[in-house]
């Protein structure tokens, strides 16, 4: 079974002494049997997105097992410097926003200029779904915007919002990073489809095996598993 | 590996879980995760009514050998919280207390809190502590100077995990259950590095969460095979005295 982590960070991470270093992340990624990640340089979140977005392409380039994911900070962002566009000149596939890391609301004006960037750029979005309730407000905010979103950050708390959110929103995908529950997957297998799932660890922020266990483990069909493993997010990018 | 499981729940949850209210469902999730043994807090006591909870307890505790029993006790019902504690802790299966003292809006170390906590150290019960905070930590701190108990940190204090084991590395009586919905990487190895493994035990938070979640960060932390046993299992059966486990 091919395993694609949709959700991984490098770099550099002030808050831990854990080597965050490539190398070691592709050393991880090999001892636990992923084959490619969704990358993002830490830089690019903490510190400047233009140099992280610069960042992670170049390990990208060097490495076929990382996919480059983009970022941007709507704290700083103009709608005028037509961010995505130069990203999705450059060769990225999908952004990530950081909402929970960075600590701006949804309700944010930039925020709603870099989503009509995305929409008209047909760019997929990655975005944190932490608190109760930020579902419900992406499913409103995000109402006519087309691309695939898989929210992160789903877990125990607000797993039914999410479900229900995912529900109304076709183009609506959960990514498991934070779905610890004993039965979590098998309960969005059931109401949503396998289809609508995307394995992520949250590597190297996490441990790796937390989130893999339950993938290995859950109570579904080979098929369902492989979906979510690798099959759904390879979707969203275009079959890479 | 074998495991002792510190810290497992049973009953109803208020979140997305369909997990069975059953001892047939438990012991499964257990089997699959090498778990022989756990000790449990039913969430009735929890969440509604600790005399309910208590008593439902008792009733799985007598239905498997490999369930053993926290006594629930609530810090601000002190009267009833004694009678509970003096009640079940000759009952055998019961071998410990747990509380959630903030979710009742109390610290471990109020009056009140103290006041039962001196009917669990006359009845020599190790303690399971909901520990999702700083002033909790503090408290647990303060008690943990003052009682002779052994007093297990669940969760560690949450996102504050490094203060807890900065502020509770010199009581030696304060043990570290590292299950968290967010396995952040540090987490194991630095406070294994802190406190030693001797300090840490598996507790899984089972039914809210996979065994495998906590299980996935003590072996993806870089530890040694005698590290992970003391952690799965040797350190609890010290703590609660699990003499009739044969090893």
């Amino acid at each position: 079974m091919e395993i694609v982590d949709g959700n991984v960070l490098f770099g550099y991470d002030p808050r831990s002494d854990q080597d965050f270093s490539v190398d070691r992340l592709l050393r991880l990624m090999g001892a636990n049997g992923i084959s490619r990640a969704l990358a993002v340089s830490m830089r690019g979140v903490l510190y400047d997105y233009a140099e992280g977005n610069a960042e992670t392409l170049e390990v990208a380039r060097q490495h076929s097992e990382i996919i480059p994911v983009a970022t941007a900070d709507p704290r700083r962002y103009y709608r005028s410097e037509g961010v995505v566009r130069r990203c999705k000149d450059e060769g990225f596939k999908i952004f990530r926003l950081f909402n929970k890391i960075q600590d701006w609301p949804l309700e944010f004006s930039p925020f709603f200029d870099i989503l009509e960037e995305l929409n008209e750029e047909e760019m997929p979005l990655m975005i944190d779904a932490w608190e109760l309730s930020s579902a419900t407000r992406l499913s409103e905010i995000l109402r006519d915007f087309s691309p695939p979103v898989v929210l992160t950050s789903a877990r125990y708390m607000n797993l039914s919002e999410v479900i229900s959110v995912c529900r109304r929103r076709p183009n609506f995908y959960v990514e498991t990073h934070e779905l610890a529950g004993p039965d979590a997957m098998e309960i969005v297998v059931g109401e949503l489809g396998a289809d609508r799932l995307i394995y992520g660890s949250m590597m190297m922020v996490n441990y790796p095996l937390s989130s893999l266990f339950l993938l290995k483990e859950a109570e579904i069909s080979e098929e369902d598993r492989e979906a979510i493993a690798s099959r759904n997010i390879l979707r969203i990018l275009g079959d890479l | 590996m074998k495991k002792i499981d510190v810290h497992a729940h049973h009953g109803k949850l208020f979140v997305a879980n369909n997990v069975p209210p059953t001892a047939e469902a438990l012991l499964a999730y257990m089997d699959k995760w090498e778990i022989e043994l756990c000790v449990l807090s039913h969430t009735l006591g929890i969440f509604l009514d600790m005399v309910e909870g208590n008593r439902a307890t008792r009733k799985l505790v007598e239905e498997s050998d490999r369930i053993r029993g926290y006594i629930y006790f609530d810090p601000t019902k002190v009267k009833a919280s004694i009678e509970e504690i003096e009640r079940y802790s000759e009952v055998p299966g019961f071998v410990g207390v747990k509380t959630r003292a903030d979710y009742h809006g109390e610290n471990i170390d109020s009056r009140n809190s103290r006041e039962i906590l001196k009917v669990v150290e006359r009845h020599r019960l190790p303690m399971l502590l909901h520990t999702f905070s700083k002033p909790i930590i503090q408290g647990a701190c303060e008690v943990g100077k003052d009682f002779n108990i052994p007093i297990i940190l669940a969760h560690m204090g949450g996102e504050f995990w490094r203060e807890c084991v900065e502020s509770a590395r010199d009581i030696p009586n304060l043990y570290f259950d590292p299950c968290s919905s967010y396995p952040l990487a540090d987490k194991i190895k630095e406070t294994v590095d802190a406190v030693g493994a001797g300090r840490v035990v598996f507790g899984s938070d089972i039914t809210l969460l996979s065994p495998g979640w906590t299980i996935g960060m003590i072996e993806s932390a870089d530890l040694t095979e005698s590290e992970r046993r003391m952690i799965y299992y040797e350190n609890a059966k010290e703590i609660f005295d699990f003499t009739d486990i044969i090893s």
